[in-house]
């Protein structure tokens, strides 16, 4: 059995406030009242308010409309606001024209803001308010989320640096200098060549026994001074223990430049050396060409071979390596 | 959500002047609050009220409670939907059921299930400052598990506009 149903205009509004009742040709009868803020002015005709959500040409809303087979969605575009799409459906109650019912859909939070609407433009069964309300909810969340990962990144990148540097000198520590090793010899993102420079200071103890312990710091600081001012912005100097120093200088290096280079630093260190303690430095070079990306520590070792090479020729000196395969490191003696 | 909570506390302490020591980010928000009253001399209790009226003053907290209701009297007979709206936002924060009855005076009474002291007192204060924020005149008396609330106007003054939309201004 079917229950016939008359209702008032008054009743439709309040149970549909975006209701459209309309002629099979798609002049307006009469609307709800949400209905009636978004509708132009002087609307006549169906046309007046909506354009087809696929953006046909005009004329085809009604035909639209009266397409719809019974629960097909009909979604149309305001005419004068296309961003806004309405959702909604058609009934054919029986005095020959047609019923139509909307909703936002999507659309919800620009058309609220668009038309300025209200709780009362919506239906208390409606979930606008629910749907507005959780969106900024979860916007203000995630903001604060967002927040916290940017804290968090930073504190990692933060606990980062310090795990790689040296804290007396600020240079990078042993481990910051594996990592910028690694980086150097990686065939991808590598510097292209490189020397590797492996320094030891020369009777650095005789400051510690004559100055104290705080005076020996005080040089290891001017020694990272000195070694900051040779190297350029993309070179790494580190601090890999006591007093040995450890510089990536990234390029292609021949013997002389690097030599140059050397002697410069020493020079530098000499400078800086106390009073009567006869500071200087003994270094020991390698070029990074014939190494493979794993070979860090072999590296390493025939920087110190060559470092001890300097050692053993009297100190004060530069000494680089000949390319792996070859024979022992080549001594340079630095131009006193 | 216990960060979020806690950074709430956090922001709310430092909006009272109440100096944060080192670590405080540690504690249980409870701790925080206990701390916080002590050093500012005045119950706990008052403090969880301030904070209350505190999370209304704040923009976004302040347009998510307007969303409950036209005025007061429709917010205060929505309250038991709170509970479940947070739950909407985030599920991992345990919040009392509250229930509401009306007395034959006109009173009308919100219970707390099950939930520590602490919740009653917040409610209590945001309670305040809603009613403020609508411009309704109410009396709010702490009782056993929960408040008592006396709204003798609820349009004594004029409510602070709201609109639906964060980018509308008034059509």
């Amino acid at each position: 059995m079917t229950h016939t149903l008359t209702l008032g205009q008054d009743a439709l509004d309040r149970l549909m406030p975006m209701h459209l009742c309309i002629a099979q040709c798609g002049l307006i009868h009469f609307a709800g009242p949400t209905m009636r803020k978004l509708m132009p002015p002087c609307a006549q005709g169906v046309e007046d308010i909506f354009v087809e959500a696929q953006g046909a040409a005009s004329g085809h809303v009604i035909g639209a409309i009266r397409g719809a087979a019974p629960g097909d969605r009909l979604a149309l575009r305001l005419r004068h606001r296309r961003q806004l799409m309405l959702r909604g459906h058609v009934v054919t109650p029986g005095f020959g024209g047609l019923l139509l019912n909307f909703g936002f859909g999507v659309s919800l939070s620009d058309a609220v803001a668009a038309f300025g609407l209200t709780e009362s433009d919506f239906a208390p069964t409606e979930l606008a308010l629910e749907l507005m309300f959780l969106q900024e909810a979860n916007r203000a969340v995630q903001q604060e989320l967002a927040r916290f990962n940017r804290h968090l990144m930073l504190a990692r990148q933060d606990a980062e640096r310090e795990a790689h540097t040296d804290a007396l000198t600020g240079l990078l520590n042993r481990r910051g200098l594996q990592a910028a090793l690694r980086n150097a010899l990686d065939p991808r993102g590598g510097m292209g060549g490189f020397a590797l420079v492996h320094l030891d200071l020369d009777n650095f103890k005789q400051v510690n026994d004559r100055l104290g312990h705080a005076a020996g710091d005080r040089l290891l600081g001017d020694v990272a001074h000195v070694l900051g001012r040779v190297v350029r912005s993309r070179d790494h100097v580190a601090r890999i223990g006591g007093d040995e120093f450890v510089l990536i200088l990234g390029g292609s290096w021949s013997c002389q430049a690097l030599t140059a280079i050397g002697t410069r630093i020493i020079r530098g260190i000499e400078e800086a050396s106390p009073e009567g303690c006869g500071i200087s430095a003994s270094l020991g070079i390698v070029l990074s060409a014939g190494y493979a990306a794993d070979a860090i520590d072999r590296m390493l070792e025939d920087a110190d071979v060559a470092l001890y090479q300097s050692k053993r020729m009297g100190k004060g000196r530069v000494s680089v390596a000949p390319l792996p395969l070859e024979g022992g490191p080549r001594p340079l003696t630095a131009p006193r | 959500m216990h960060d979020l909570v806690s950074r709430t506390i956090e922001k709310f302490l430092d909006a009272e002047s109440v100096p944060l020591q080192a670590g405080a980010d540690m504690l249980s928000p409870g701790q925080m609050l206990r701390d916080a009253a002590l050093h500012l001399g005045k119950p706990v209790d008052e403090l969880i009220e301030d904070l209350g009226a505190w999370l209304v003053r704040q923009d976004e907290i302040w347009r998510l409670l307007r969303f409950c209701g036209r005025d007061f009297l429709d917010f205060l007979l929505r309250l038991d939907e709170l509970p479940e709206r947070i739950r909407l936002v985030t599920d991992d924060l345990s919040v009392p059921e509250i229930a509401l009855s009306r007395s034959d005076d006109g009173l009308l009474w919100v219970t707390l299930s099950d939930g520590p002291a602490a919740w009653t007192a917040l409610l209590s204060g945001l309670l305040r400052a809603m009613a403020d924020d609508y411009g309704a005149l109410c009396v709010i008396t702490p009782g056993e598990g929960g408040l008592c609330i006396d709204v003798s106007d609820s349009s004594f003054a004029a409510a602070r506009t709201f609109h639906l939309s964060s980018k509308a201004h008034a059509p």
